[in-house]
């Protein structure tokens, strides 16, 4: 037998892999992505677990869920079906569906106008203010936002209704309570927009800062006032933007914010403030119904996610650009 | 990047697949398991306490399920208990108190060493009856701690006793009869356990007024539904109040996922609302016409613009607010929880003048449904939190000491009164007898046995009551196995007197005292080993649900008519929610509860024997005779 002899072609040696030695940089990069993946690992795929929950017998009998797991009995989908035949099935869906294309209308939109507006503000001393001052209330966590807004709302005492009572808009003898069901989604809109159009348009501020500053220039040259340039410069360049946080926006549109519904939540306004999140939470931690409300959690993210795919699939057709895929 | 990302797809199907091997594999790591441990039995001849060594000291973790319970473990009282039985405690809240921190220890079975949750709950009941979650106390008690058995109240442990004959846990504020008919020999009686007031200025304000215009008026006819609505008018107009001002305020509806507004419980009591039927069965309340006569009266007082839809939408911060402020005429509720609120109106409104307080507070009243129907109110409620030792405790034999301690006469009293001093004036104590335990005391005229002795503080103690500056000693605290009867028997005072706000409190109710019953006879648990017990529960779970949901909706309709629909709406729900299906099994319960009471009747109205049926209307005011005038030594503040 003669000697192997193993001729390496020119490319494919240039091609091959080379694993370089690992530099600190990287070990504290990978380090970095190592939290993020054992946050999704723990938060999101382990949990994925209890899904069988959904498909398991609420039986009472069992408050530990790890004993429903292994001892009820199999249901199908008859959680699903008690669900769906639940009497406060499609109040509670017409409530979340309803509040969140609302929320998709009008707040989805204001960060991105604020920004544009924002940016167009020469002074940046005033800016800088104007930006910091609609930033802060993101950084209040919304139990202590609600609390500020029940006291400021307060139908006797508060210092809304005397303000509102002033534009003539109710009075003292015919007051107006901004809390109950009739003013419900109209405060949780305003209150939302209030907390969330800072800390969202940050995102929109950082794309239009990264445009290209000649093309402003150029269409200047050309004639075109501030006004056209934010339409047919920025808003155009931000697009890619909009579109990945719009997709991402109608994927939730049957899941809620908890928090700002928990806390302004009351029986005065319940009919109105009871969306797919505070009902699981209702029936789940509260009535401990585990089983029922694993498939309730589980059918609004079956739901979140065809959301998704044919938006982003009409996203590609129209626009031709998408999330994925 | 294929490769990657097919690694990355197997890794997390790894991971789920795992997890769900760890959950459902029968591994043991769910199943609930008693562990006792290894330790001597203790001689039953010496307290269980006193018998642990200075190298055993131990640290247990006790959750009290209840938002807001503070206990000071710095305090004097908490590093005495430590001092004396060897056993830190880690106390544990939740943020709120919707229970969810205690579903999610009992979903996972992580619970802590000792848990306290409320003692009417049906997880109460569930976690006695699942079996091996929770330490059996006299089993622990047979071996650690023998002289806690001679020492538990027998009545306490008959109630309590789960269906294996097992007790699984100790109530604290539990009202045992013979302590409260003690109590009563002694002269004093027991405050109901909610109640209506109403400001008093305004009140005298009707009452003048009505008797100027006609020297002859009943004040009696007050004291219908139709007469308490025309006094809230006359008082409206007549001090001008707005259509905006809670001028009837029903308690909030803060929690009103859990229990509602107590406003309404106590609501029911003064309509005289049914638990029991004439013949001795449990009915349900919601399906009785005094019930609906109760809601289209809320209904009346929304649409007559004295209560505001705003009330169902106040916090409980908010409501006392409007207390302080001194914007309700009426207030209906739980007087005693908002009693800081009433001392400050009282203390705003005389802050310009001289203080008095008879014109600057808020009374009891008393009123009834449209049949005339005297009130007949709960007395104070019978247990509040219920204390048990779980499967995650390594030490119980430990723990029942300390159980054993607390629940003592000399825990009770380190507990309420602290440290013995040899006089008032005595500074290295807190407390000092003015009668030995044993001795005879003449209190309101009657002479009687002190079992307890008579306490009282020494007058250092009783200055920092007056400063507001008792948080370093701890008194009540850790009140877990609390017994206020203790408290009340051995106190010189006849109950807790201590503060400025303790007489507004006692004051509130006391009036009160000649409509008040025992509430023991509706104090039963549904029977846990019928066979459809689970059902039933879920079913009393929805029909609280389904109620708490339409409450706003029925006192805000737009006309008695509406409301009245609303109610008989809600009802039809109910009905298909399965409420006689719950009836029937609560109704089963009562009866044997009622058996082993020996009561044929529950609710004295029903019964012919009893002193209630002379009870006659003769204002809507109380009787004042019960309240306690304010010693000129107690600092009003």
């Amino acid at each position: 037998m003669g000697e192997n002899i193993t001729l390496e072609h020119p490319i494919v040696k240039k091609n091959k892999r080379k694993f370089k030695k690992w530099t600190g940089r990287d070990i504290t990069l990978f380090t970095l992505a190592c939290m993020g993946i054992a946050f999704l690992l723990v938060f999101s795929y382990i949990p994925m677990a209890g899904i069988f929950l959904a498909f398991k017998e609420d039986d009472s009998r069992y408050f530990n869920i790890f004993d429903v797991i292994e001892f009820a009995p199999w249901a199908g989908f008859g959680n699903f079906e008690e669900f769906f035949n639940d009497q406060k099935f499609w109040s509670v869906v017409s409530n979340t569906l309803g509040l969140n294309l609302l929320m998709l209308l009008i707040n989805f939109p204001a960060p991105i106008i604020f920004a544009i507006l924002l940016n167009e503000i020469m002074h940046s001393k005033y800016k800088r203010f104007v930006q910091t001052l609609s930033i802060f209330p993101h950084f209040i966590s919304w139990v202590v936002f609600g609390g500020i807004v029940l006291a400021l709302t307060d139908m006797t005492t508060g210092v809304v209704n005397p303000i509102i009572y002033f534009f003539g808009w109710g009075s003292r003898d015919n007051p107006i309570n901004l809390l109950t069901a009739d003013y419900f989604w109209g405060l949780l809109i305003v209150i939302s927009m209030l907390k969330g159009v800072g800390w969202g348009s940050v995102i929109y501020l950082a794309a239009i800062t990264s445009i290209d500053s000649q093309l402003y220039e150029a269409a200047q040259l050309d004639g075109a006032n501030r006004f056209r340039c934010m339409l047919h410069i920025t808003l155009p360049s931000i697009a890619p933007t909009i579109t990945v946080f719009l997709l991402l926006n109608i994927s939730n549109l049957l899941s809620n914010n908890f928090e700002q519904f928990y806390v302004l939540q009351n029986p005065a306004n319940i009919k109105k403030s009871e969306v797919l999140a505070t009902y699981i939470y209702q029936m789940g931690m509260i009535s401990r119904k585990y089983s029922y409300t694993t498939a309730m959690g589980l059918f609004e993210s079956c739901i979140g996610v065809i959301l998704m795919l044919t938006a982003n699939y009409i996203s590609k057709k129209v626009a031709g650009r998408g999330l994925f895929g | 990047m294929k490769v990657f990302k097919k690694i990355v797809a197997l890794l997390c199907a790894s991971v789920t697949a795992l997890s769900l091997v760890a959950c459902g594999g029968g591994t043991g790591i769910t199943r609930a398991e008693l562990k006792y441990p290894d330790r001597p039995n203790a001689d039953p001849t010496k307290d269980s306490w006193t018998q642990w060594t200075d190298d055993d000291k131990v640290s247990v973790s006790w959750y009290v399920d209840l938002a807001g319970w503070n206990n000071n473990t710095s305090a004097l009282i908490s590093k005495e208990i430590y001092a004396r039985t060897g056993v830190n405690v880690v106390f544990e809240t939740p943020a709120n108190s919707d229970g969810t921190k205690l579903s999610t220890m009992m979903q996972t079975n992580n619970f802590t060493d000792v848990i306290s949750i409320a003692a009417n709950q049906q997880e109460r009941i569930k976690l006695a009856e699942a079996g091996n979650y929770i330490f059996p106390i006299q089993e622990l008690a047979k071996r650690w701690a023998p002289t806690l058995l001679n020492r538990l109240n027998q009545e306490m442990v008959t109630m309590y006793t789960a269906s294996d004959g097992n007790l699984y846990g100790i109530p604290n504020h539990f009202y045992s009869t013979e302590d409260v008919n003690e109590y009563k020999e002694m002269g004093y009686a027991l405050n109901s356990n909610g109640g209506i007031v109403a400001r008093k200025d305004y009140l005298d304000a009707y009452h003048a007024a009505m008797l100027a215009e006609d020297a002859n008026w009943d004040p009696a006819t007050v004291c219908t539904p139709q007469g308490m609505i025309d006094m809230c008018l006359w008082v409206k107009n007549r001090f001008g109040l707005k259509n905006d001002n809670p001028t009837v305020c029903l308690a909030p509806f803060e929690s009103h996922r859990t229990t509602g507004s107590v406003g309404l419980r106590w609501l029911m009591e003064y309509f005289s609302v049914p638990e029991e039927d004439e013949n001795g069965n449990y009915v349900y309340q919601y399906a009785q016409p005094e019930f609906e006569e109760m809601m289209v009266w809320l209904n009346d007082l929304y649409n007559n613009h004295l209560m505001t839809s705003g009330n169902l939408t106040a916090t409980a911060s908010q409501i006392g607010g409007y207390i302080q402020n001194g914007l309700p005429f009426i207030y209906i509720g739980s007087p005693q929880d908002m009693a800081s609120y009433f001392k400050n109106w009282a203390i705003k409104k005389t802050a310009s003048g001289d203080y008095n307080y008879e014109s600057a507070r808020y009374v009891p009243i008393v009123f009834g449904n449209s049949a005339g129907q005297v009130p007949q109110i709960s007395v104070t409620g019978n247990s509040y939190m219920f204390s048990m030792i779980t499967n995650k405790c390594k030490r119980p034999d430990r723990v029942i000491q300390l159980f054993d301690f607390l629940y003592s006469e000399e825990g009770q009293r380190l507990l309420t009164y602290g440290i013995e001093a040899t006089s008032a004036e005595d500074e290295n104590g807190t407390f000092y007898y003015t009668v030995k335990p044993g001795e005879t005391v003449t209190v309101n005229g009657k002479t009687v046995v002190a079992k307890y002795g008579q306490i009282e503080y020494t007058n250092k103690i009783k200055r920092a009551f007056n400063d507001g500056n008792t948080s370093g000693y701890g008194f009540g605290s850790p009140n877990v196995l609390y017994s206020p009867m203790y408290a009340y028997l051995a106190s010189a005072k006849g109950g807790t007197f201590n503060t400025y706000v303790n007489y507004v409190s006692h004051n509130l109710k006391a009036g009160l005292i000649p409509y008040t019953y025992s509430y023991r006879g509706f104090e039963f648990e549904l029977d846990p080993t019928g066979s459809n017990y689970s059902q039933v529960v879920d079913i009393q779970n929805n029909l609280r649900l389904l109620w708490n949901e339409y409450y706003a909706e029925i006192i805000c309709a737009e006309d008695s008519e509406y409301a009245r629909e609303l109610v008989q709406d809600t009802l039809k729900a109910a009905e298909r929610k399965g409420y006689k299906t719950f009836i029937e099994y609560r109704n089963n319960s009562f009866q044997a509860h009622k058996k082993n009471m020996n009561i044929k009747f529950a609710w004295p109205i029903n019964d012919p024997n009893s002193a209630y049926q002379n009870l006659k209307f003769t204002g809507v005011y109380g009787d004042y005779s019960y309240d306690k005038a304010i010693p000129s030594d107690i600092v009003i503040k």
